[in-house]
């Protein structure tokens, strides 16, 4: 913290950008540090380089037209914020979804954090220097996207689920690829704890590093692993359930100390609970329409409504205000990275320079979503 | 034709007019096939391929990635200290051929069987660390002088473990002479009778070469580049090649004092394989493991880096250095 | 004591992972080598739309409704049709997309109501220059 640290002489600190561009700093992040040496006196996120005007296009756009902007917004969990997305429309207009829709609506959301936790996985080790864990988890996610390619139609943004369930039915070769794919990655599981988690060098870098507690997630409102490395064992799935997860059953990981290694660990763990998940859901799959009555052109009742789910990152909320017409008159999309983002400024300092990496890593952001 | 050399310079200089042309041929050789094996060793470690396109198995890559480099502008920023810049490239070279005199190669192919040779050896490869102070400085550029010189720091630190696990070795062949070390593993290899010392000199081999785990002034130094972010097309090709050359040394040397130099396994000496061979083939055995260290560990911290080597490998070097002299004494 | 013991174990811990990476270096690859080798794509998979040929009519059924020029976010599609005879329905006569602002949304294909677009499977769509993402699908078809 940083009143642990001896008042610096005014002609030592020096600031230094991290800039937008860094190999690094996944996204146009750029963090502007003041620094005593190495150590880091103050840290400001400046956010904003990645801003497309998501919400402002959603006011000139019909609801059905807004879905393709959902999953380009976060793209690491573009089911996830579909799903959000439609459901938060779905329970304004009332409109019901099948129980196949909804399973099937689980098991692609299930699959896709799985990808992102893989993705974030790699790209962390890669941060901290180890180029291979990268390529291996890529390996795995090529499983994933693949069978997600086979239903959805593509491979990074989908718009996969429409008002009143999903686009395209799911076939028998969807499940036994998903069956396949789960004891594919529970078999890795010994590769990657033998190469990353157990490895000296790594636990070094991560432990203690980056400690967020419990006062500090809460007080900024962080979500997500954030908070989960912190202590609280807080998820949305169990917190406000919605769709088919009170039917499901799964365990929520947390973490003691709040560092690094803790927030690491638990997304690991949440990848196995999603696979739990998904083979639960695989069993109990309905047979049954996969869309259910829902108008051409939706149009929600006047008023306000939130509604959130849980992304890879964290509590993603929709706040649709509503005229009556087809159009929303304003949508706002509550980000959990830009939360996620704002610990960074107590965190970061008092420490050096050399942790930024590790702890930004471990935080998890995606900036676009941050920038939207 | 040798002996038209031999009668203009006398025997002496002839050999080693002969031997340095032969090095430098080694080197350029070794340099082209390291960065190509370092390649293809990286992509089948990380499930892919590696350089494929450019002859069989991309053989020729590193000949046409020299060729790009070549052609490339060589840009000198305005305020940097002109003299050191351009020297720097030349400076960290100068080791490279120098260590080379010295390394038995075969019981006959030794260019000067000098009977300091591992003072020699030890002594030019801290010109390494001169080059890189250099570099780091004249580019003038606060980022460069702070990776320069913690490669400085790295350095230092890492050598000392080094020199003290190589007193081991030279207290039991009794002398500092090359030739005198691998005669002295005839009956088994130093490693397998020190096996620490040899994994503390590997370990330490690594962090001199600036690889794998202790490389932070060589890839992204957190912020930017390391100390030789300014150079630009051939100098820094010279960079790149001489961590090449330097890492094919630490690991002759380490050939020599542990794993026996040019000498075959104890017990597989009938086989008609020449020294040259074995040596070679051992020496491109712990470049594929230093390969292999590289591609699988993350990167330490650099004040992590500086603890282990004070507090875990100097005591642990000073340690084994007192058990190994009271071993030697009791053994003579 | 106690470091010993970290040491131990941090060392295994590092030969642990040399093992699983030494592991995987004799495991064939998992890339292609894409110009050598064209990838299969899904047949779900999206690329731009296309005019689907019905058995029936050996030809397309577009009725030049503009129901997909509508529903379009980012307004890709053109189409204009006109009728034979006062008693038929149109058909489409131009159908141009710009393949370059196409989310790949698949509004048009879903609210179609003659069912009569698709998605194609291209997937090597770069281009050089911006009009040559624009595709006729009606000479397409053909």
């Amino acid at each position: 913290m940083a009143s642990q640290l001896p008042e610096p002489i005014v002609e030592q600190t020096y600031y230094l950008n991290m800039g937008p561009q860094h190999p690094s700093t996944h996204g146009v992040l750029r963090l502007f540090l003041k620094l005593d040496g190495e150590y880091i006196i103050e840290a400001d996120p400046i956010v904003g380089y990645g801003h497309r005007g998501h919400e402002k296009m959603a006011e000139s756009h019909l609801y059905e037209q807004f879905l393709p902007n959902t999953s380009r917004m976060d793209y690491l969990s573009g089911l996830l914020f579909n799903h959000g997305y439609v459901a938060a429309v779905e329970k304004m207009t009332g409109i019901e979804v099948p129980p196949r829709a909804e399973y099937i609506r689980v098991i692609s959301v299930e699959l896709n954090r799985i990808s992102s936790h893989l993705l974030w996985f790699g790209t962390y080790i890669m941060d901290l220097g180890g180029f291979t864990p990268f390529l291996y988890a890529f390996d795995d996610r090529e499983i994933i996207l693949d069978i997600l390619d086979r239903i959805t139609g593509s491979r990074l943004t989908y718009s996969y689920c429409r008002f009143g369930g999903v686009a395209k039915d799911v076939d028998d070769e969807f499940v036994r690829a998903t069956r396949e794919f789960i004891g594919r990655l529970r078999s890795r599981w010994d590769d990657y704890h033998n190469l990353v988690t157990k490895n000296v060098i790594f636990i070094h870098r991560t432990k203690g590093v980056g400690v967020i507690n419990r006062e500090t997630a809460l007080r900024f409102g962080c979500t997500g692993p954030v908070l989960r490395g912190a202590g609280v064992a807080y998820d949305i799935r169990r917190a406000e359930p919605y769709s088919v997860y009170p039917e499901l059953e799964f365990e929520i990981p947390t973490g003691a100390a709040g560092d690094a290694f803790d927030r690491y660990m638990v997304r690991l763990q949440e990848i196995e609970q999603s696979l739990r998940i998904i083979e639960q859901a695989l069993e109990r799959l309905p047979a049954g329409p996969i869309r259910g009555r829902a108008p051409r052109k939706v149009r929600p009742p006047k008023g306000e409504f939130y509604f959130a789910v849980e992304s890879a990152r964290g509590a993603v909320g929709f706040y649709i205000v509503s005229d009556g017409t087809g159009y929303p008159y304003r949508l706002k999309v509550r980000s959990p990275s830009l939360s996620n983002l704002q610990v960074l400024t107590e965190t970061l300092s008092g420490t050096l320079v050399a942790d930024t990496i590790s702890i930004l890593g471990s935080v998890d952001i995606v900036v676009p979503e941050i920038d939207r | 034709m040798w002996q038209s050399l031999v009668t203009l310079l006398g025997p002496d200089l002839a050999r080693l007019v002969v031997g340095l042309v032969a090095i430098m041929a080694l080197v350029q050789v070794n340099a082209l096939f390291l960065v190509w094996l370092e390649r293809k060793v990286a992509g089948h470690i990380q499930l892919r391929l590696g350089p494929m396109e450019v002859g069989p198995h991309g053989i020729l890559q590193t000949i046409v990635d020299g060729i790009k480099l070549l052609s490339k502008e060589l840009i000198t920023p305005r305020h940097v200290d002109w003299k050191l810049f351009v020297l720097a490239p030349i400076v960290v070279f100068i080791p490279v051929f120098s260590c080379f005199v010295v390394i038995p190669f075969s019981e006959s192919l030794q260019i000067r069987d000098l009977n300091v040779g591992v003072l020699l050896i030890f002594a030019f490869s801290t010109f390494n660390v001169l080059a890189i102070l250099m570099g780091g400085w004249a580019a003038n550029n606060k980022y460069s002088l702070l990776g320069a010189i913690r490669s400085v720091a790295q350095s230092v630190a890492y050598e000392i473990p080094l020199l003290l696990v190589v007193l081991n070795v030279i207290l039991w062949a009794n002398s500092m002479q090359m030739s005198a070390i691998v005669e002295a593993q005839s009956r088994v290899w130093n490693a397998f009778w020190m096996p620490v010392a040899a994994v503390i000199y590997l370990i330490c081999a690594t962090a001199e070469t600036n690889r794998a785990p202790f490389d932070i002034p060589e890839a992204e130094s957190e912020l930017v580049a390391g100390f030789h972010t300014e150079y630009s097309g051939m100098r820094f090709a010279l960079f790149f090649l001489a961590e090449y050359s330097n890492m094919l040394i630490v690991a002759a040397v380490a050939t020599t004092l542990f794993f026996g130099g040019w000498k075959p396994f104890p017990f597989l000496d009938f086989l008609p394989i020449p020294g040259v061979v074995w040596f070679f083939g051992k020496t491109y055995a712990l470049i594929f493991g230093v390969i292999w260290v590289r591609w699988t560990f993350p990167r330490l911290r650099f004040d992590q880096l500086m603890n282990f080597s004070w507090k875990i490998m100097i005591p642990a070097a000073l340690i084994h250095l007192v058990v190994y002299a009271g071993i030697i004494k009791l053994i003579r | 004591m106690n470091m010993l013991k970290e040491i131990v174990v941090g060392g295994w811990s590092l030969v642990s992972g040399m093992l699983v990476t030494i592991r995987r270096i004799y495991r064939p690859v998992v890339t292609t080598q894409y110009p050598r080798k064209r990838l299969e794509m899904s047949p779900s998979y999206r690329g731009h739309i296309e005019l689907k040929r019905f058995e029936e009519t050996a030809t397309h059924n577009c009725v030049a409704c503009g129901t997909c020029m509508r529903f379009c976010p980012t307004n890709v599609i053109k189409v204009q049709g006109e009728k034979e005879n006062a008693h038929g329905a149109k058909r489409a006569t131009l159908y141009f997309i710009d393949f370059s602002h196409c989310s790949l949304c698949g509004l048009c294909v879903a609210n179609c109501p003659t069912q009569t677009l698709k998605f194609s499977n291209e997937y090597e769509l770069a281009h050089l220059c911006r009009w040559e993402g624009v595709v006729d699908l009606l000479k397409r078809l053909e």
